[in-house]
């Protein structure tokens, strides 16, 4: 399990929402927040922002492709925990997803389970499974008393819906629960609109990118518009 | 219910003010203090859109929008910023669409004429009030001038990106590039919209000013 702990509880991880409450037990248990939590100091809106760990990078890939690839680095701090669970959101496909160990720099286990495949392996992944839910398991070794494992995910996603053209203008539509999160615009692209407050910067290979760090215990939707450049 | 006054004072003020507010606290009769605190401006509501001029020119327009709040004052005094040469100023109220008079003013004519922390080495635009702030109300005041300020908005040699790099005090701010540039740097989270010059926009939640820098560079 992955993310900021709260009384025992973690963060089950998606690539770019928050998922759901999860129980930071051996086994690999989620549970949404009962309403008992609810406005009490296990309530997750009670979480350190600011000590959260989670951070996303997206490099988008040429629009009309709808794909882009991304890391993820968590910290993982459960004693005994050697699973990390990234669950798809709906509307999105994943494929080449890799994943390694930021402290020793080795590489890592990841399988791409679908469907039934999640039930067999007695996966909880938050939320109901269907035949199209999709979830990235990372296996590492676990996590010794006394010690904390960081690993960086990779993976490319395909979201027609929220990653498009719409005439000569690129769109980016997809809401963020990380604290922190990039997103790299395509090559030969000019940023042209956000309706999140981002920092922008070149980076080295003459691409726009933009950080945006929500303070907040919630979602932010980072709309973005670009144009490609004459 | 009372009414609770929405009041903001640019930082020198408040600064000043402090130190002001407990010398008073400690030294001055309850008198004199009273003095003093009906001397100070406050105002509210600030919001500065810079639009940015010929490169070449060094030069921008500052749009402000800002309401003053003091009780019974008839100017409003906005400090010109040292380094800066202004220019083609002109002052409106938004409730009327009239323009409003002004003068440059001397620090020392600004505080002769009722801004008792006037900085005696600034310059101020001192503008007459269409009426004496009412009790309970306020009046809003649109300044438009422009700066020419080359330790501002330059021309950064070595990348040939034009910056704005300017120190705002003023919590709620967009900074407007030129006609065909597209941003490629931007220090402060800020949103981005195209009208279609790019502008940037941002609300500052600390309690200093933020060191804004922009860089930009022409679409090809």
């Amino acid at each position: 399990m992955t993310g900021v702990r709260i009384a025992g509880m973690t963060w089950v991880g998606t690539a770019g929402r928050t998922g759901a409450l999860a129980i930071a037990a051996a086994g690999v248990m989620a549970q949404t927040a009962t309403p008992s939590r609810v406005g009490s100091t296990e309530d997750p809106a009670y979480s350190e922002r600011a000590r959260q760990d989670r951070e996303i990078v997206y490099f988008l890939k040429a629009p009309e492709t709808h794909s882009f690839e991304l890391y993820h680095d968590v910290t993982i701090k459960d004693v005994g925990r050697s699973t990390y669970i990234n669950v798809v959101r709906a509307g999105s496909k994943v494929s080449n997803p890799s994943a390694l160990c930021l402290d020793t720099g080795e590489r890592l286990k990841v399988e791409t389970l679908k469907g039934d495949e999640i039930t067999r392996a007695k996966i909880d992944i938050g939320e109901r499974v269907t035949p199209d839910s999709e979830a990235a398991v990372v296996r590492f070794p676990a996590v010794a008393k006394g010690t904390t494992t960081r690993i960086r995910i990779r993976e490319t996603y395909t979201d027609p819906a929220r990653y498009r053209m719409e005439g000569d203008l690129m769109i980016w539509d997809r809401s963020f629960g990380r604290p922190q999160n990039a997103v790299i615009l395509p090559e030969g692209y000019a940023l042209v609109g956000s309706a999140f407050p981002a920092k922008i910067s070149l980076t080295d290979d003459n691409r726009i990118r933009l950080d945006f760090v929500n303070p907040r215990n919630d979602e932010v939707r980072a709309l973005i518009h670009a144009r490609k450049r004459p | 219910m009372s009414f609770i006054r929405r009041t903001v004072l640019p930082v020198s003020t408040a600064v000043f003010t402090g130190l002001m507010t407990a010398t008073a606290s400690a030294q001055a009769p309850a008198a004199a203090a009273a003095e003093n605190a009906a001397s100070r401006q406050t105002q509210a509501d600030d919001y500065t859109r810079y639009e940015l001029l010929d490169p070449a020119s060094a030069s921008f327009r500052i749009v402000y929008e800002v309401t003053a709040t003091t009780p019974g004052a008839k100017y409003f005094w906005n400090p010109i910023r040292k380094g800066s040469i202004a220019s083609n100023e002109s002052v409106t109220d938004p409730a009327s669409g009239l323009p409003l008079k002004f003068t440059e003013v001397a620090g020392a004519d600004a505080k002769a004429a009722g801004l008792g922390n006037a900085e005696l080495d600034t310059r101020y635009l001192q503008i007459e009030l269409p009426q004496p702030v009412p009790k309970d109300g306020e009046v809003r005041i649109l300044i438009d001038k422009t700066y020419k300020d080359d330790k501002s908005y330059f021309v950064e040699p070595k990348t040939g990106f034009i910056v704005f790099s300017r120190s705002l005090g003023i919590k709620r701010n967009s900074v407007v590039l030129p006609v065909g540039y597209e941003v490629v740097s931007c220090n402060y989270p800020s949103q981005v919209f195209a009208e279609p010059r790019l502008r940037m926009s941002f609300i500052n939640l600390g309690p200093d000013a933020v060191s804004y820098v922009v860089k930009a560079r022409r679409m090809k």
